[in-house]
């Protein structure tokens, strides 16, 4: 059953294309990766997706249903949930309060308690800092803050826009760590990373972005050992698949 | 000492009412990046309002001024800033010069330009005297309701999940709807509470100066504006002390000048704002503790 499919997906900042007749989908509970160098329109991709950004051309489906001109708060009540780049936790908002703004779908104040409690057992550093800033943890716990507080929208895909940058090499484990148990859970996952080095532990495929196009795209372990990645990345001119 | 006294209460009664003018800006602003000018005739139609009740009972007078102001900030909202909505920050100013000046002009038409003297609440014009203070009754009313007013939406902002959603908003409104919460019903609430508030300032304002007059809003607004720079843009907290500071020190300013200086008061006031946006762009009372670590 096909979760997210995007079909000939163009996007420009005015005269700057971004996205250039992108084409992709995800199965139900499969993982996807998306790689590309500083500026290939992976970000741009997710904020389509998201609702953020409006496509020039081109569609996109969720569970079949189009999305096109949906608010993006109607889109992530869809269950479509976004981790940005830079993760946006709130400012002057306690780290209890950044998760409970995630919270928009369970009813009552026991079904919200239940929940809330279900992530504070998987992510132990949150329940301990409650009540502190959310913006006062350090980059990783950060990180889980912004993947903990989109887990509780209950989505059905979770995109997650460079989960990695700029952390120490111990958080990154610990947050793969967190996105191999997603997977293990059965949550779609569409995972874009900068750097392709870790990408397989998560993603059954993989594709590579340039200059807004899709260029290379197969399972991850063919994508990431293929001799064709290093072109792709600087932006070969057709579009190769991994067999 | 008396005198100190006396300027210190009169510093915070005033402070109090620049204070709720700038959560309102500030919270507007923060949601939507709208420097809403039309805060200024919220409180202006408000006055007038409790002008053409200044017979009837004080308490209907009250309420009716909350209800047409709470209306008109939200139709304000629906016919003129919404279609805007997703423009730069420079057409959402225009468009909020323009409502203002619309409803500036309104006012003129129905009511002419001239001054309309009328009193709300005669009584407040007494003072009590406390061994040898005199603080008149207004200051008392004045502090008690922004007082009450201010904790009852800072216990809003902070305890109801509707509040929490309103503080994400202000500080990243996209990240706020990417997590589901809904533009439509936090900007309404935005301008429903600006509505409240600006209504409470118009009661206490007509009050103090005893007229209507269509341009009376335009002090406020500004002063709000002024507020919410030297808080911090989008910082709500901050806001609220930048308008406490705006009014206190131009009431100092007006008890310690010596009288010849007297009417350059606002230019010392605005001249600190410069010196703010240029010292400090992030305001004065956003802490290095706050900010995003990176
Ligand atoms: N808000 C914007 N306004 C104008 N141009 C933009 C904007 N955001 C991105 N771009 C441009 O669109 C293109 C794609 O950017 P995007 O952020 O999607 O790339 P990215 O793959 O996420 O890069 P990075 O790895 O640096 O995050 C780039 O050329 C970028 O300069
Ligand atoms: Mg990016």
């Amino acid at each position: 059953m096909t979760l997210l499919r995007i079909d000939g997906l163009s996007a420009a900042y005015g005269p700057v294309p971004a996205l250039r007749n992108v084409g992709l989908s995800l199965g139900e509970g499969e993982t996807l990766g998306v790689v590309g160098a500083n500026g290939a329109g992976k970000s741009t991709l997710t904020l389509a997706i998201a609702g953020i950004v409006r496509p020039s051309s081109g569609d996109i489906f969720f569970d079949g249903m189009s999305l096109a001109g949906l608010l993006p708060e109607t889109i992530a009540r869809l269950g479509v949930a976004l981790v940005p780049e830079g993760r946006h936790i709130f400012e002057g908002l306690t780290v209890e309060e950044n998760l409970l703004i995630g919270l928009n779908g369970a009813v009552g104040r026991q079904a919200r308690r239940d929940a809330l409690e279900r992530i504070y057992d998987a992510f132990p550093i949150l329940r301990q800092r409650r009540t502190g800033f959310g913006t006062r943890l350090s980059g990783g716990e950060q990180q889980q803050l912004a993947i903990a507080r989109a887990l509780l929208m209950n989505p059905r895909l979770l995109i997650l826009d460079e989960p990695s940058l700029g952390l120490a090499p111990i958080m990154v484990d610990k947050v793969y760590k967190i996105l191999r148990d997603l997977r293990q859970q059965g949550v779609a996952l569409l995972l874009v990373e900068q750097n392709p080095a870790r990408i397989a532990e998560v993603a059954d495929r993989t594709v590579v972005l340039a200059n807004g196009a899709v260029r290379l795209s197969g399972a991850s372990a063919d994508v990431l050992s293929s001799d064709l990645l290093s072109r792709a990345y600087l932006g070969a001119e057709e579009h190769e698949v991994c067999a | 000492m008396t005198f100190a006294i006396q300027t210190l209460i009169d510093a915070i009664s005033v402070g109090a009412l620049y204070a709720i003018s700038a959560l309102g800006i500030g919270l507007l602003f923060g949601i939507m990046r709208l420097v809403n000018f039309a805060q200024s005739e919220f409180v202006t139609v408000g006055v007038y309002t409790l002008m053409m009740l200044a017979n009837a009972w004080f308490p209907l007078a009250a309420l009716a001024a909350v209800v047409v102001v709470v209306l008109l900030a939200l139709t304000v909202e629906r016919l003129a800033f919404r279609p805007v909505r997703n423009a730069d920050p420079a057409t959402l100013l225009i468009a909020s010069f323009a409502v203002s000046y619309f409803l500036q002009n309104g006012l003129v038409l129905l009511f002419g330009a001239r001054p309309i003297g009328f009193d709300v609440l005669p009584g407040l014009g007494q003072a009590i005297q406390v061994e040898t203070v005199r603080i008149p009754l207004l200051n008392i009313v004045t502090i008690a309701a922004t007082s009450t007013l201010l904790l009852g939406v800072g216990l809003f902002l902070r305890l109801t999940r509707t509040g929490i959603e309103m503080r994400a908003a202000a500080v990243d409104f996209r990240m706020a709807r990417l997590m589901g919460v809904k533009a439509d019903r936090v900007i309404a609430v935005g301008f429903g509470l600006a509505g409240i508030m600006s209504a409470v300032v118009s009661i206490l304002y007509a009050a103090q100066t005893g007229t209507a007059s269509p341009a009376m809003g335009l002090q406020l607004a500004l002063v709000g504006f002024v507020a919410t720079v030297i808080g911090g843009m989008g910082n709500l907290p901050g806001a609220v002390l930048g308008g406490l500071a705006v009014g206190a020190i131009s009431v100092l300013l007006q008890a310690v000048l010596p009288p010849d200086l007297r009417v350059f008061r606002e230019a010392f006031v605005y001249a600190a704002v410069i010196a703010v946006l240029l010292l400090r762009p992030q305001g004065l009372f956003r802490s290095a503790a706050e900010r995003e670590r990176v």
